[in-house]
């Protein structure tokens, strides 16, 4: 059962964020691009309200409460970070540093054979300056006023690319910490990641907190671009405070023959929202995306994404599946559209949520347009609660009431789980998971 | 070993067990039979601590602890295992995470040191030649796709790993061929000894053929009507079970 609250001209409150910004100097100070950039951003968010459950599309997230309270923008003494507290156990990669959405280089392997700069270093590179400029005006334009807020407040943004039918073999991990203390603190962080032709990378991206203190609000936005036979693996885990907020917008243009996975996990976070659009800009591409959410206590996730299949002979599939129980609420929103140039296209999706108890609630809404008449697509929707028969068969077995559970649960989620692709990653999830399962 | 008394046990407000009446001693065999409906699959069940069977009157014993008062998964640590007549399929829980989950958690329940991975696995091996398994078995989800006689095999695994102390058989005879009966009952005999003790809940004859039992009991409407020897199972096989039915409605008329 769904209940609808429909608040009452649900204002945000823009201008402190106007005034936030000119309470920033630092903003106003580096490249001229980039200044005006952040400048059009301020403007436009002046004129932009934050989404509330009026707009379809946030139904199940209203951060208006969220956004009305005090949030501190400004950068903080990060604490002595003793790095190898927040890296993934047994991973054979390279590691990466953000804190307060600056990239660290400090903190950060030398990583031979990828770039690795910031958008204040490279906007007006010759290389990839114009690359730069095009994804931050494309997204201060943006009618989303989080994308706007992000655009406004990000400095020092992380930027990723590699040379052109190149590889660096191993994955990269991107650990993005957040400074706690005695304020709310609100981080807008950034990431563009570049493929150019043929090339090839992995990205683990985790999002952690430093220090101890108030609640934390990210504001996050990864953009990039795939082009012909380029490969990205992405994968996105989020476990942040029980406190904490976390909205995230993953924009990826895929050309032609290029290949993108992408696997999102959310287990951390109070209120939470992912939104992934992946646009098609030439044929023969293949996109995979998946999801796995585990909502518990007064939990909120909200998965949307948004798959746009313009080109011929394209191949999609999207898996989310998600575990819901307590009072918590989680909803999965998935659009694909399958233009009418997209013939022989190949489209699945699939949302299964896992309920468990008589409070929690799992809103699923799958949408496929489709205007091509050759294509094969699918898409199904379940929202299910967990069988007494199975846990009496493992109880039968003398398997205690939780670790049966836990089992259960794992085992719902196991299709996502085995799409990562890494043994590191995936045990570093599962454990996350396992000590999820485990609380009381 | 188990002492059932006076046991009356109702689902959704339907009586079904009406004064079960049992003493099961270390080492003996006992059977179940009985008419569909008489209740054997409910006694079975109740034993194993299904939730949906709510006992109303009566005690059990096993152990010399009040069995009805333990959960489901203490039951099974006390040395009580159930075959399941219908074995639930789970997928995302592979067979061989699911063996030595339930070896390692009764042997820790019973002040025993856990199995590793290698020694788990090596025990696991040992048991699934014995009742014809292929390896192939332990990386597949549990039960998932396998057929009848697949997933009784599986039972009588977990049945020879866990050493129950009492082992309750629901109908595992039912629907299967020759060759799957002569594993479960191959599996049994290998397990008899003067401590532990099997309760066979069939409906058939057929199974005790190949595991003879000490005594057989008839279920019907709920109550043991008739016990005897291994002889009454022949009689039934021979005579089917309306004779029983007749002489009950004659003197309950």
């Amino acid at each position: 059962m769904e209940t609808l609250t429909v608040t009452t001209a649900a204002v945000t409150d823009n201008q402190r964020w106007v005034d936030g910004f000119a309470e920033r100097p630092d903003l106003q100070q580096g490249p001229a691009q980039l200044v005006s950039f952040r400048q059009n951003a301020i403007e436009k968010l002046a004129q932009t309200s934050f989404p509330t459950r009026r707009d379809e599309d946030w139904r199940y997230s209203d951060f208006t409460r969220a956004l009305n309270e005090d949030w501190a923008t400004q950068v903080a003494q990060a604490p002595q970070v003793v790095r190898n507290t927040f890296e993934i156990p047994d991973f054979t990669g390279f590691v990466l540093v953000t804190i307060d959405g600056e990239f660290q280089p400090d903190l950060s392997d030398t990583i031979p054979g990828l770039v690795v700069s910031t958008t204040e270093a490279l906007i007006d590179d010759a290389t990839h300056g114009s690359w730069i400029a095009e994804r931050l005006s494309s997204f201060a334009e943006d009618d989303n006023a989080f994308t706007n807020l992000n655009a406004a407040f990000a400095k020092t943004s992380l930027f990723l690319s590699i040379g052109k039918n190149e590889k660096i073999g191993k994955p990269v991990h991107v650990i993005h910490l957040a400074t706690r203390n005695a304020s709310k603190r609100f981080i807008n962080s950034q990431v563009f990641v570049r493929i150019p032709q043929g090339a090839e990378l992995t990205i683990d991206e985790t999002f952690d907190t430093l220090a101890q203190g108030e609640a934390i609000f990210r504001n996050h936005v990864i953009r990039g671009s795939v082009d012909a036979q380029g490969r990205l693996e992405y994968r996105s885990i989020q476990n942040e405070g029980r406190n904490d907020y976390h909205v995230s917008n993953a924009n990826f243009d895929q050309a032609g023959t290029g290949y993108i996975d992408h696997t999102r996990v959310d287990l951390g976070g109070s209120q939470v929202r992912n939104n992934l659009d992946i646009n098609h800009k030439g044929a023969g591409l293949e996109t995979h995306m998946a999801g796995l959410f585990f909502a518990r206590g007064r939990q909120r996730i909200d998965n949307q994404t948004f798959l746009d299949h313009a080109f011929p002979h394209g191949e999609s599939n999207e898996i989310y599946k998600g575990i819901v129980m307590d009072n918590a609420v989680t909803s999965f929103n998935g659009k694909v559209l399958v233009r009418p140039d997209a013939q022989k296209t190949n489209a699945y999706q699939q949302n299964d949520n896992l309920i468990i108890g008589t409070k929690a609630e799992a809103n699923a809404k799958p949408q496929l347009e489709i205007f091509a008449d050759d294509v094969k697509c699918s898409h199904g929707a379940t929202i299910g609660q967990m069988d007494e028969a199975p846990l009496f068969y493992l109880m039968a077995r003398g398997i205690d009431r939780g670790t049966a559970l836990g089992m259960l649960q794992r085992g719902f989620l196991l299709e996502v789980l085995d799409r990562i692709n890494s043994e590191a990653v995936r045990a570093y999830v599962e454990h996350m998971l396992m000590a999820k399962f485990n609380e009381a | 070993m188990l002492s059932i008394k006076n046991l009356h046990s109702q689902v959704e407000e339907t009586p079904i067990l009406k004064g079960i009446n049992l003493d099961i001693k270390p080492g003996e065999v006992h059977a179940i039979m009985g008419p569909n409906g008489s209740g054997k699959s409910t006694l079975a069940s109740v034993l194993a601590g299904r939730e949906e069977y709510e006992v109303t009157d009566g005690s059990v014993d096993f152990l010399g602890e009040d069995l009805l008062e333990l959960d489901v998964d203490e039951r099974a640590q006390n040395g009580l295992f159930l075959a399941f007549q219908y074995p639930i399929e789970i997928p995302g829980v592979t067979n061989a995470t699911f063996l030595r989950s339930s070896i390692n958690a009764i042997r820790k329940a019973n002040g025993l040191d856990e199995l590793n991975g290698a020694q788990a696995l090596k025990l696991i091996r040992e048991k699934m030649a014995a009742v014809e398994m292929d390896p192939s078995f332990l990386k597949r989800s549990l039960n998932e796709g396998f057929s009848g006689g697949e997933k009784k095999r599986n039972e009588m695994l977990q049945m020879m790993l866990l050493e129950p102390k009492l082992a309750i058989l629901d109908e595992t005879d039912s629907g299967l061929d020759i060759d799957a009966l002569q594993v479960v009952a191959k599996a049994v005999n290998s397990m008899r000894d003067a401590n532990r003790s099997f309760l066979v809940v069939t409906h058939y004859q057929r199974l005790l053929d190949h595991i003879v039992p000490d005594f057989v009991h008839v279920l019907y409407q709920g109550r043991i009507v008739r016990s005897g020897d291994k002889s009454l199972a022949l009689e039934l096989e021979k005579r089917g079970y309306d004779w029983i039915k007749e002489e009950v409605d004659a003197q309950t008329a």
